[in-house]
C-alpha cells in the first residue's frame, strides 16, 4: 500500500511540479480572457463609430416622392424631410461631399418596392446605416395607420412566448434543467482534452527513457499502472478544481458588476437537479474517464512511444463525432447513426452525454450505454495489466498479437 | 555459507530465439562477480530474468532462496545498462522515490538520499531535475539508487562508462564498501581491468553460454593467459581450447 502510495505521488508531483503543466492550463482560459476583452474592446470601437454614424446621419437629407413615408415620422427620426424639387439640388452636394447622404423615395415605390440612397464616401458601415434609415422610416409611416406607438412596435417586433413545459404530470423547469448535466458533459471534454494524455505520456516517457525497466524492478506492473492511473485522477481533479475555481470568479464578477451579465430571472441558488440525468451524467464521466484512461494506457503499453502518441489522435477525435451530427443526435434520437455512436465504445461517452443533457436518452439506452462502456473500460484494463509486463520493456517494436494473448 | 544468487540451468528464449542456454552459476555474499560478455551475448537478459522481467524457459534464477519478486525489492539494487531514471524530477526526489520503492519509510529514504549525495559530492545538487545534471552527475545518482537501502544483491551493468578516471575510482569505493558490508556483486563490465581490480570470481558467456567460470586466478589458468582480457579475446575469437568451470 505503501509503495502505490509512493507510485501516486510520484506521479502526481511529476505533472503539477511542472512549469509547463500550469503554463497549458493558464493558457486556455487566459485566450477565452483575450479574445473576450478583445470583443469588449472592438464592441466599445463600434460604439464609438457608430456614435459618429449617428451624427452624420443627421445631414442625411430625405426626399420623399411617393406619398409613402410620414414627414412627421421622419422628423421624429432627427432627420429633415425636403420637397421633391429639392432633389437635384441635393444629390448634387452629396456629389460633391457637401453633404453626407440623401434617402429618396421615388413615385413608382409601390409598384417597384425601391427606394434610392446617395452617399458622400466610401463607409460601409455609413452607407448600410443609411439603407437601413432608409427602410425604417418607410416601415415606420407604413405601419402609422395601425394606431398607438405601443401597436406599431409590436407589429415591428412581435411577442416573445412564455413556455410552461410539463413532464411526467408536472411543470417542469425549462431550458434550465440542462444546465447541471451540460456541466457534466462541458467536465468531460475538459477532461478528454487536458487529462487523458497524462497516462499516454507517463507510460510512454518512462518506456522512452528507460525508466520503466527500474521501475518495474521494484514494483510489480499492476501497483505500477494502478498507481500512474489513480495519479491521473488526481490531475485531473486538480484541473477540474482549477477551472472550476476561475469558472465560479468569472460567475462571482458576473453576478456583481456589469463586466459580464448572466441570463435575466437567472438564480443560480435554485437551480433545478434531475437526480437521474445527473446520476447518469456523473456515470458516463466516470466511466468514460476510466475507459479513455485504459484506453490510452493500453496504446502507450503496446506500441513504441511515437507511434503510441500519433496514434493516441483517434482518442482525440472520435469521441467528438456525435458533434458533427449534433442536429439528428438533437431531434432524431432513434436514427440508426445515433444509435451505432450512443452504443459504441469510443463515442457512446460522448454521444450519451450530449443526449443525457438535451433529455432524448431513455433510462433503457442510458443504463445499456453505460454498461457497454463499463464492460469495454474494466476488460482494457484487464489488457493493460495482463500485457504491461511484455510491452513495458519493449522499446523499439509494437507488441504482436501473438505476444498479447500469449500465456507467458 | 548460501548463495545470494543461484542460477542453475537456466535457459531463455524470446520468440523463437534462444537467448540463453543451459547458464548456471553462484554469487556469494561479499564477493564481487563479474558477468562478461560481448554485446548481444545474453548478459541483460540474464539479470531481467533474475529480477523477474522476464520469465525463464527452463531452470532456477534465484536470489536468496527464491525467485525474485517486487515483494524483496528491499534486496537488491540495480544498476541497468541503459539508465533509468526520471529526468524531470529533482536528485533528491528520484533517490527517495527508489529508497521508498525498497520499503523504506519517506523520511528514512531522504536521510539515507542526503548522505549518499554528499557522499560523492553532488548534496548541492539534490533539488536540482536530473535533466540538469551531467552525464556523470546522473550515473553517481544511479548508483545512489541501486546502493538506497543497503540491499544484499547489487547488479551493476557497466557502472562506470562514461565517467573520468576520479569518479570511476570514486565509485568503486563505494561497491567495495558495500561488498565489505557482506553485499554480492554481479558487475557487469567491458573494462578487464575493472576485473582485475574487482572482481573475486567471474563467468564469460558467448551467445548464451557458458565459457569460462571460476575466480581470476583459476579462469586465467585454465586458459593459459595472463589476463582477463586475453582470456576474453580467445574465447571470442575461437581460439582457445579450454571450455566450461575451472
Amino acid at each position: 500500500m505503501s509503495r502505490l502510495r509512493s507510485v501516486i505521488r510520484h506521479e502526481y508531483f511529476t505533472v503539477v511540479k511542472q512549469k509547463g503543466f500550469w503554463a497549458y492550463m493558464i493558457s486556455m482560459p487566459a485566450i477565452f480572457l483575450l479574445i473576450f476583452v478583445l470583443f469588449g474592446f472592438i464592441g466599445q470601437s463600434n460604439n464609438t463609430s457608430l456614435e459618429k454614424v449617428a451624427s452624420d446621419l443627421k445631414n442625411v437629407a430625405v426626399v420623399d416622392a411617393s406619398g409613402l413615408v410620414s414627414s412627421d415620422i421622419v422628423k421624429s427620426s432627427g432627420q429633415t424631410p425636403y420637397p421633391v424639387s429639392d432633389y437635384d439640388k441635393l444629390k448634387k452636394e452629396v456629389e460633391a461631399g457637401d453633404r453626407k447622404g440623401l434617402i429618396y423615395y421615388p413615385t413608382d415605390l409601390l409598384q417597384t418596392a425601391k427606394y434610392e440612397t446617395y452617399i458622400s464616401g466610401v463607409d460601409f458601415t455609413f452607407s448600410s446605416s443609411v439603407d437601413a434609415l432608409g427602410g425604417a422610416l418607410l416601415q415606420s409611416s407604413l405601419y402609422a395607420p395601425i394606431g398607438s406607438g405601443e401597436k406599431i412596435m409590436l407589429a415591428q417586433q412581435g411577442a416573445t412566448s412564455v413556455t410552461t413545459t410539463y413532464a411526467n404530470g408536472t411543470t417542469s423547469v425549462g431550458f434550465t434543467r440542462f444546465i447541471v448535466p451540460g456541466a457534466i458533459a462541458v467536465m468531460f471534454l475538459i477532461i478528454l482534452m487536458f487529462s487523458i494524455g497524462y497516462i499516454l505520456t507517463s507510460i510512454a516517457d518512462e518506456k522512452e527513457n528507460r525508466s520503466m525497466e527500474m521501475a518495474l524492478t521494484y514494483l510489480s506492473p499492476r501497483t505500477l499502472i494502478i498507481g500512474k492511473l489513480i495519479g491521473v485522477v488526481l490531475i485531473t481533479l486538480t484541473q477540474l478544481l482549477f477551472f472550476g475555481l476561475l469558472g465560479a470568479i468569472a460567475i462571482l464578477i458576473a453576478v456583481n458588476t456589469d463586466f459580464m451579465q448572466l441570463p435575466a430571472n437567472f438564480d443560480l441558488s435554485s437551480l433545478p437537479i434531475d437526480p437521474v440525468s445527473v446520476l447518469f451524467g456523473l456515470g458516463f464521466l466516470i466511466v468514460g474517464f476510466i475507459l479513455f484512461a485504459a484506453l490510452m494506457a493500453f496504446i502507450a503499453v503496446l506500441l513504441p512511444a511515437k507511434q503510441a502518441n500519433n496514434f493516441s489522435a483517434l482518442f482525440y477525435i472520435l469521441p467528438f463525432v456525435p458533434f458533427w451530427f449534433m442536429a439528428t443526435v438533437l431531434t432524431d434520437p432513434s436514427n440508426p447513426v445515433v444509435q451505432f455512436i450512443t452504443y459504441f465504445p469510443i463515442t457512446a461517452p460522448t454521444t450519451s452525454l450530449v443526449r443525457n443533457t438535451v433529455g432524448n436518452l431513455s433510462v433503457g439506452e442510458a443504463t445499456l450505454s453505460l454498461a457497454i462502456m463499463t464492460v469495454v473500460a474494466v476488460l482494457t484494463l484487464w489488457l493493460v495489466i495482463k500485457v504491461f509486463p511484455k510491452g513495458a520493456l519493449e522499446f523499439q517494436n509494437p507488441l504482436s498479437l501473438r505476444t498479447i494473448f500469449s500465456k507467458k | 555459507m548460501k548463495p545470494t544468487v543461484y542460477v542453475k540451468d537456466f535457459s531463455l528464449t524470446l520468440g523463437q530465439k534462444e537467448i540463453v542456454h543451459k547458464l548456471s552459476f553462484e554469487v556469494k555474499p561479499g564477493e564481487v562477480f563479474a558477468f562478461l560478455g560481448a554485446n548481444g551475448s545474453g548478459k541483460t537478459s540474464t539479470v531481467r530474468s533474475l529480477l523477474g522481467l522476464y520469465e525463464a524457459t527452463k531452470g532456477k534464477t534465484y536470489i536468496n532462496g527464491r525467485q525474485y519478486t517486487a515483494k524483496d525489492a528491499h534486496s537488491v539494487g540495480y544498476l541497468p545498462e541503459e539508465r533509468g531514471l526520471y529526468t524531470r524530477v529533482s536528485a533528491i526526489d528520484n533517490l527517495m522515490y527508489f529508497g521508498e520503492m525498497k520499503g523504506m519509510t519517506r523520511s528514512e529514504a531522504r536521510k539515507a538520499g542526503m548522505e549518499f549525495l554528499a557522499e560523492v559530492g553532488l548534496e548541492d545538487k539534490a533539488n536540482l531535475k536530473l535533466k540538469k545534471l551531467s552525464g556523470g552527475q546522473q550515473q553517481k545518482i544511479q548508483l545512489g539508487v541501486a546502493v538506497m537501502g543497503n540491499p544484499s544483491l547489487l547488479i551493476l551493468d557497466e557502472p562506470t562508462k562514461g565517467l573520468d578516471p576520479v569518479n570511476r575510482k570514486l565509485l568503486l569505493d563505494i561497491v567495495e564498501k558495500h561488498t565489505d558490508k557482506g553485499a554480492a556483486v554481479i558487475y557487469i563490465t567491458h573494462l578487464m581491468e575493472e576485473v582485475e581490480r574487482l572482481a573475486d570470481r567471474l563467468i564469460i558467456i558467448k551467445d548464451g553460454r557458458s565459457e569460462a567460470y571460476g575466480t581470476v586466478k583459476e579462469v586465467k589458468k585454465k586458459f593459459k593467459a595472463s589476463s582477463i582480457e586475453d582470456v576474453f579475446v580467445s574465447i571470442y575469437n575461437g581460439t582457445s581450447k579450454a571450455k566450461g568451470n575451472a
